[in-house]
């Protein structure tokens, strides 16, 4: 590995050939101020404010896109840097909104931390800020052109780490703005809210539809029975929400938290996971057994269905008819526990807490809605639910841990590994190995289908018969798998699971913003060492599952099953 | 008494360029003829030697750049910037409708020179009429055997594609015109490497200006010694001007390096129409500097220039008489930029916004002391941190003028 | 994909582009440029721009981003006639400003709009290298220089194909 050796403010340093000199920087104990960079992206260099003092060749350059050379003299503190610095961060706010005060993203905005650390004071640029129509009609994202700063990211996401393409910069000079083309609003494209866009914007130009209103709304309402249940990834991520380090482990607070907001229960989606994981093994090996179309794709990630619906319409029988974790709780709610509870399911208001944006198009499927009511009547996003939190002025970080309510609240460690990528095929091999070979699996962790790989391939023995599986994450993956099914390149394959998001749902788009690898996999690595320590870690042994099925569902695919826990799939077509 | 030449523009208007006849018959294909019997690396030394620097703008020497693309094992693609944006240029035009032969010729010595098969010519919309002749001309070489396959019978074949602009000033910064050519908006990209080694489709890429290409074949003819022969030690040869604005005979010129601007606006152009006064002249295009008076008489060269600050650029001049105001100009010159910023960069596309509502607060006489610092302020980022040459340029005009003319503006 | 209003004709046209292309994406700029030759209004449809993004693989945010980049391209409808005038630098210290008024006038029609009956739009145009012959104008494709009041008004009527009274 070759080396380079350069000096940074005067302070010598050692770097890998091919280093950046921002990356030097880093290393030397400078953090020069970026905008467009993302580390998971490719390096832009639009913004500019990255620019250095280049001694040695009297250049200034973007140290972003500049990589190091031996015996360079460069420094980022300079008088003339610091003004050039100064000079770019007036530039883009003399074209910002001042909306600091009111803006949902006024906590984590990487433009305001900017300011923080430039304090302009002398500001004396002319203020000419856009008026473009806000997108808000999906109900999921909204897009505030006026707030864009141009960085590119979103766009990255949405053509290359996603294959979407719903987004691209259009026109050019003061015109240049960020659009699906043709006035089209996010919800007349085939864009498949998977909010990538939203974890990866710097400011507040696109972020979830906030619903937290309802929620209080709901909570006020004396008459409604307000039940909550959280995702496996939100209780990896909600904590940094709160300035913990990332990936934190923080489900006793967050189900204490809930507690306070006043929820009526408080329930786990990982109780509706490990029902996912019975109803879809069991739809597996039938199959498996007579012929049914294979490979068959996991169904819970709603941006992946609505990815499926819209580029694959012909290769929608590989999916699995199985609705998601989120979707089968909110139909067991307003039927098995409405009775045990002798509630009224009319007066049931179920909110359900996702580390994702796509939660709340699919809860508002119109077919969604098998209990009679809507299953699941607002989906919140981790980050909406740490609003909720702030508002109400709980002291997260010093709150005692506590459990979640039974009869939905129980879970196994393989319903937390759902929200890593592979934990959903992991889930269900741990189940279905054991129901096909009616042997105990001694080795439950299957290490072939974890990590942040696009795609991991595994070749499972159950007993003596293997089995072909697949893992992908990201869209751009997801792309890839369909086109293998497509051209007739994985009639090998038994089962493959899709997650829409990079990393799996700990990478979700309705995670705290600011994330990049290192962060998803510090979250993933929590999941699994929760998955460690559960007392229960096969789905089929949870005992509110057992007793589900034992007093209401009957057996795996049985008639309520199919009623309660199936859906279908249609082609998603523009509006 | 400064006067023009007709070295490299002896064919405008005296040839007929419908079939390839009249350029051989005025000395053409002999520049090839010569460098089919030389080495690439000697066609290169040559044209090292010649100090030609490039003709669109940039003036990065065209030896040098001929010989990085040389380096590169792979073929390169040839490149010809026929984009001529530049507000008062229009000298190409000239090459591509009066001596199209001579561009392919220099494109088909540069495929000699740096190994290459094929060839882009990237056109400007506007030129239209340009275009269909260069097609033409295109078709009559490789008839007469002087494009296509086995080139005059030897192992050179290369051939030349013809690809039209659609309207956009940044295309002729050359990583935005390979944006454009691989089939989207021209914004100008990172190059991680030169364009020698990763340019058109990630591919080895020889990029120059037209009028670059047309001085290459002189360099290998009897016309040699009449270039060489004029210019100055730093600035050899002669450049093609677009003379234009208030003069009594605007057009293009052939001119050596050294003379001077009163000479080239009294001697070449006529001097001011109508009988005004010089007031100002803008050199090189809008992106290029503003000159008062008291600057005519210094010597039209790089290094002369140079010794400014300032650019030759595209070889435009622009002559403005005493009905102009400058800070209305100014006006002009910004509305320019901020319609044909790509919008990529902040500098670049908030800073034209800017500089476009100073210019109209100082031509509406509104502005302060203040505003003028702000104008250096902006022009210091923009020249600094822009990330291409358009945002790196832009505020020139602006800084030169408050230079220049200060007590204009009060 | 949605249902297009565009005929079987439309269609028929645009395949005929994309094959002179040889259906290659890297040629869209020049695809768009031939499609919008297909309407006397000078622009390109919705509709057009979505069969394209199908036919070549490319993302149909992408294409209408190439038709806003560039100047020659619209994705909204234009006159017959397009007149562009040229406020360069170079047209500017040659007194544009009296050929557009001279064209506003004529036209009754303020600059950046199209005229009631929808033959001419009017719009100013950055520098098209016209300028040894400035004040310049460009309508359509054919440039007209060495431009005052009279001229460009007789070149407008020419267009009308006949006197302003008559219509």
């Amino acid at each position: 590995m070759k080396t380079c050796t350069l000096s940074i403010n005067n302070k010598k340093v050692t770097v890998e050939a091919g280093t950046t000199i921002l990356e030097a920087a880093k290393s030397a104990g400078y953090y020069i101020p970026t905008l467009c960079n993302h580390p998971d992206q490719a390096i832009k260099a639009n913004c500019r404010i990255c620019v250095v003092e280049d001694k040695t060749s009297g250049k200034f350059v973007a140290s972003c896109s500049t990589m190091v050379y031996e015996g360079a003299d460069i420094h980022t503190n300079t008088k003339e840097v610091r003004e050039l610095q100064t000079g770019i961060l007036e530039l883009i706010l003399a074209n910002h909104p001042n909306d600091c005060l009111n803006c949902i993203r006024n906590e984590s905005c990487e433009l305001r931390k900017l300011c923080e650390r430039f304090h302009v004071r002398n500001y004396n640029l002319a203020h000419e800020t856009d008026i473009y129509p806000i997108d808000n009609t999906s109900g999921v994202l909204v897009r505030d052109r006026n707030k864009c700063i141009k960085c590119l990211r979103c766009v990255e996401a949405c053509q290359e780490a996603q294959m979407v393409g719903v987004l691209s910069p259009s026109y050019r000079s003061v015109n240049t703005n960020i659009s699906a083309g043709f006035g089209e609003n996010y919800d007349e494209t085939l864009c498949t809210f998977c909010g990538q866009c939203s974890a990866v914007c710097p400011v507040g130009a696109i972020y979830e539809y906030d619903e937290t209103e309802k929620v209080w709304e709901a909570l006020h309402d004396p008459k409604k029975h307000v039940i909550v249940q959280t995702a496996p990834a939100v209780r990896v991520g909600l904590g940094e929400e709160f300035g913990m380090p990332r990936g934190s482990k923080v489900t006793g607070k967050m189900v204490s938290a809930l507690k306070m907001l006043g929820f009526d229960k408080v329930f786990d989606t990982d109780f509706a996971a490990d029902l996912t994981i019975m109803e879809e093994g069991y739809e597996l090996l039938s199959r498996i057994k007579n012929g049914g179309t294979l490979p068959m794709i996991t169904s819970c990630s709603p941006g992946w269905i609505n990815y499926a619906e819209g580029f694959y319409p012909e290769l929608l029988d590989h999916l699995s008819t199985c609705k998601s974790p989120q979707q089968m709780f909110g139909a067991v709610a307003k039927t098995y526990y409405a009775k045990k509870a002798g509630i009224d399911p009319a007066d049931i208001f179920t909110v359900s807490v996702m580390p994702c944006t796509a939660k709340k198009f699919e809860c508002k499927r119109p077919e969604m809605n098998a209990s009679g009511y809507r299953d699941v009547d607002v989906a919140l996003t981790t980050r909406e639910l740490a609003r909720l939190i702030k508002n109400a002025g709980i002291d997260f970080t010093n709150l005692e841990d506590e459990d979640f309510d039974s009869i939905m609240g129980a879970s196994t460690g393989a319903a937390v590994i759902f929200g890593a990528t592979g934990g959903v095929m992991e889930a269900a091999l741990r189940t279905v190995y054991e129901v096909v070979t009616g042997k105990t699996l001694e080795n439950i962790e299957f290490d072939e289908v974890r990590g942040l790989d696009g795609i991991k391939e595994a070749t499972i023995d159950l007993d003596g018969t293997p089995v072909k599986v697949a893992v992908a994450h990201g869209l751009a993956n997801a792309y890839k798998v369909m086109e293998m099914i497509k051209n007739g390149q994985a009639k090998d394959y038994t089962f493959i699971e899709i997650m829409s998001c990079t990393g799996g749902c700990a990478g979700g788009g309705g995670q705290p913003v600011g994330a990049n690898k290192s962060i998803k996999e510090r979250r993933i690595d929590t999941i699994y060492n929760i998955d460690k320590e559960m007392p229960i870690r096969k789905s089929h042994e949870n005992p509110e599952i057992k007793l589900l099925y034992d007093e209401f569902l009957g057996e795996p695919n049985g008639h309520l099953s199919h009623e309660l826990l199936h859906t279908h799939y249609h082609q998603r077509v523009k509006r | 008494m400064g006067k023009s030449l007709s070295i490299l523009t002896k064919n405008f208007n005296n040839i007929n360029v419908d079939t390839v006849d009249d350029y051989l018959a005025a000395g053409g294909y002999e520049g090839l003829k010569k460098v089919l019997s030389l080495t690439p690396g000697e066609v290169i030394e040559v044209i090292k030697d010649s100090g030609l620097r490039g003709r669109g703008g940039a003036a990065f020497p065209t030896g040098k750049k001929w010989e990085q693309a040389a380096k590169v094992k792979e073929d390169s693609y040839i490149l010809c910037n026929a984009d001529e944006g530049e507000p008062g240029t229009f000298k190409d035009r000239y090459f591509l409708e009066y001596d199209p032969y001579r561009i392919i010729e220099g494109m088909t010595i540069a495929a000699y020179a740096v190994g290459g098969r094929e060839g882009y010519l990237y056109v400007r919309e506007e030129y239209g009429r340009q275009k269909e002749i260069v097609l033409k001309a295109i078709e009559a070489a490789k008839a007469a055997g002087f494009l296509g396959d086995n080139i005059l019978g030897t192992d050179l074949s290369f051939d030349i594609k013809v690809i039209s602009g659609a309207g956009a000033f940044i295309c002729g910064e050359t990583t935005a015109l390979i944006q454009s050519i691989e089939g989207g908006s021209g914004r100008p990209k990172i190059k991680f490497q030169r364009t020698a080694v990763s340019g058109l489709f990630g591919r080895p890429t020889l990029a120059n200006n037209v009028e670059s290409y047309c001085v290459v074949p002189a360099l290998f003819t009897k016309d040699a010694q009449a270039y060489l022969s004029q210019g100055t030690e730093k600035s050899r040869g002669t450049k093609v001007i677009s003379l234009c604005g208030n003069v009594e005979k605007p057009g293009v010129y052939e001119v050596p390096f050294g003379i001077t601007l009163r000479e080239i606006i009294y001697d070449l152009g006529g001097g001011i129409k109508d009988g005004r006064d010089f007031k100002f002249a803008q050199i090189g295009g809008a992106s290029g500097p503003i000159i008062p008076k008291s600057m005519l008489d210094i010597p039209y060269t790089y290094e002369d220039f140079g010794k400014e600050g300032y650019s030759l650029g595209t070889g435009a001049i622009l002559v403005a008489d005493d009905t102009n105001s400058v800070a209305e100009f100014m006006v002009t010159v910004q509305e320019f930029f901020v319609h044909e910023s790509c919008g990529k960069c902040t500098p670049c596309r908030e800073g034209n916004r800017q500089l476009l509502k100073l210019a109209h607060k100082i031509a509406d006489r509104k502005a302060t002391v203040e505003d003028f610092l702000t104008v250096k302020r902006i022009a210091n980022v923009m020249n600094k941190c822009s990330f291409c040459g358009l945002g790196t340029a832009a505020p020139t005009a602006m800084v030169t003028a408050i230079q220049h003319f200060y007590d204009m503006y009060n | 994909m949605s249902k297009s209003l565009l005929d079987v004709n439309q269609y028929e046209e645009i395949d005929k582009i994309l094959k002179k292309h040889d259906m290659n994406k890297h040629n869209l700029v020049g695809i768009l440029a031939d499609v919008q030759d297909l309407s006397p209004e000078h622009y390109i449809t919705k509709e057009q721009a979505e069969y394209i993004s199908e036919r070549l693989g490319i993302f149909l945010s992408n294409v209408y981003d190439t038709i806003t980049f560039y100047s020659a391209l619209s994705d909204k409808p234009k006159g017959k006639y397009v007149i562009q005038v040229c406020n360069g630098p170079c047209c500017k210290v040659m007194k544009y400003e009296k050929i557009k008024d001279a064209i506003e006038k004529e036209l009754k029609t303020g600059i950046g709009e199209i005229t009631h009956d929808g033959m001419f739009s009017f719009e100013y145009s950055s520098c098209f290298g016209a300028c040894e012959i400035s004040p310049a104008i460009r309508i359509g494709e054919k440039i007209y220089g060495n431009l005052d009041e009279k001229k460009v008004v007789e070149i407008i009527r020419n267009y009308r194909g006949g006197t302003w009274e008559n219509l």
